[in-house]
């Protein structure tokens, strides 16, 4: 892990729909970093990445991606959505398919897919272990064996920086588990930067180099220790709140003290 | 069949139902793949104004309708990319009003006798030479367009923002789909009619969807049952003399039936 910020952030405001969605945040990733990003629903998580990709357009800030304005930097930059859309359960398309569409770019317009890029989407497929299901109909596959394709989908490009948005979602524990292992044994073998935005307060303080608290404002950006040392997650959620441990010095999840409602992550 | 054949308007009407039935079907996989099928019907029938405003202003009706349906295709784009309404309200008011500048423009229109019900349901017997030569210029243009853009027409449809992320300029992908949908409605009316092109812009991607596994296998399905439709529908239009487009639509509509019968069968 190196000093180099890949991701600097000053200033960022971003309103959606007369919604202040990101209020006045600065950040950065460092370059070889596992960042988390951790947040209650709603809290800009999603539309933080959404910047960063050039998806979303800020009202107010400067966001600089490998030294260029977000949506320049395209090739470098792999994204793993939460799901998309319900379109996928029946869409016609193998899981090679899927994985193929990571070799898209401007500069390919007018050519079919050649065997380059087919080599390259059979790797990716292979190092997520998922090379025995590219010939299966993506609708077909397991939450979290599409989870895996999406991972190869960004990962045959060779990006630099990684972004995932709640990868999770919808994946059964034992495959969480399973996929956490994966990214890390990922991020080594690429030598990549990861940004991971999550609600699972757990794997998350247990894994990353970086923490970055958010609540449309950032309440915390620094390493997870410190966010289990002064309640920070709690500020971040809105409530008074509990870590409950599990073992290990893990937390798994945060509850909101007896009286005030709420749920767990 | 011989003697059915023996006609120059069923030759035309026939060569030109084979390049419209194949036109349909290679556009149809993508409306049914990203569930466009009312902005189909709204260009369809928008048609009707830009065909009238042709026939009031003494133009081309089939030229005056491709520049208005190309317009419109673009302005449904845009409304569906946030132009202040929501997509299906802007369709629903751009088409409906189309259909009334239409009845407006062809009262005014003097000296200008149109058979309405052909030009709603299609006929056979209103396909010209220089019909079947468009029809076969779009042909060419479309499939050429399609071929170059598949991959990214493909991830259009599949998952948008991935394009986007990629580099690929989707609000150009959308539009060019769009006006891909145009210029067929406008060059299949003749035979299909205003209110019944659409019928062959969703059918045949629909069975090719319900039949095939992958896109290569629904395309493959969609043009074959896109012609299938197309000859049994003139054939049936000519012996029963019934109006082209509703025969097509019927002999479309039995063949979607037996696809979903048979996908629940192998189910």
């Amino acid at each position: 892990m190196s000093d180099i910020n890949l991701v600097q952030v000053e200033g960022l405001t971003v309103i959606l729909g007369g919604r202040v969605a990101l209020d006045d945040i600065t950040l950065n990733i460092r370059a070889g970093s596992f960042t988390g990003i951790l947040g209650p629903n709603g809290a800009g998580k999603s539309t933080l990445l959404k910047v960063l990709l050039g998806l979303i357009h800020p009202q107010r800030g400067s966001v600089l991606v490998f030294g260029h304005k977000p949506g320049d930097s395209h090739g470098l930059i792999g994204y793993v959505p939460q799901s998309i859309s319900g379109l996928v359960g029946d869409f016609p398309v193998s899981a090679l398919d899927v994985v193929m569409m990571g070799r898209l770019g401007p500069d390919k317009i007018g050519r079919r897919y050649g065997n380059a890029d087919r080599a390259a989407s059979m790797e990716a497929m292979e190092a997520v272990g998922i090379e025995g299901k590219a010939q299966n109909r993506f609708g077909s596959l397991s939450g979290g064996e599409r989870q895996k394709a999406l991972i190869a989908r960004a990962l045959c490009a060779g990006p630099k920086l990684l972004l995932l948005d709640e990868p999770t979602t919808g994946v059964d524990p034992v495959a969480q588990d399973d996929f956490y292992a994966m990214l890390t044994r990922l991020k080594d073998a690429n030598k990549i930067t990861i940004a991971l935005v999550s609600h699972d307060v757990g794997v998350i303080t247990s894994m990353v180099d970086d923490l970055i608290c958010l609540n449309q404002k950032v309440f915390l950006h620094g390493p997870p220790e410190e966010a289990l040392k002064d309640g920070m997650i709690g500020k971040t959620y809105g409530s008074r709140t509990e870590i409950v441990m599990h073992g290990h010095d893990v937390p798994h999840r945060h509850l909101p003290i007896h009286g005030e409602g709420g749920g767990n992550d | 069949m011989i003697e059915m054949m023996s006609h120059g308007f069923m030759q035309r009407a026939l060569a030109a139902g084979l390049i419209i039935g194949a036109l349909c079907a290679m556009v149809s996989v993508f409306v049914v793949l990203k569930r466009l099928s009312f902005i189909g019907s709204g260009i369809s029938h928008s048609a009707f104004g830009g065909m009238a405003l042709g026939a009031l202003f003494g133009i081309n009706p089939t030229l005056s309708a491709m520049v208005y349906c190309v317009a419109v295709a673009l302005l449904i784009g845009w409304l569906s990319r946030g132009g202040g309404v929501s997509e299906d309200v802007g369709i629903g008011v751009v088409f409906a009003t189309s259909m009334a500048i239409g009845v407006v423009a062809l009262g005014y229109a003097e000296g200008y006798t149109v058979d309405l019900f052909s030009y709603l349901f299609g006929s056979i017997l209103a396909v010209s030479r220089a019909d079947v030569i468009l029809a076969g210029i779009t042909l060419a243009l479309v499939s050429a367009t399609v071929f170059l853009l598949f991959k990214e027409l493909l991830a259009y449809c599949f998952d948008e923002e991935w394009a986007r992320v990629r580099g690929i300029n989707t609000r150009l992908v959308q539009d060019t789909l769009l006006v891909l949908l145009a210029v067929t409605v406008v060059v299949s009316i003749k035979l299909l009619g205003i209110i019944l092109v659409a019928a062959l812009l969703v059918i045949p991607g629909a069975i090719g969807r319900g039949v095939a596994d992958n896109y290569r296998g629904q395309m493959a399905v969609s043009i074959m049952s896109a012609l299938v439709s197309v000859l049994a529908g003139l054939f049936i239009s000519y012996r029963f003399d019934v109006a082209s487009g509703a025969a097509v639509t019927l002999v479309a509509a039995l063949l979607f039936v037996l696809s979903v019968a048979w996908a629940r069968g192998r189910t």
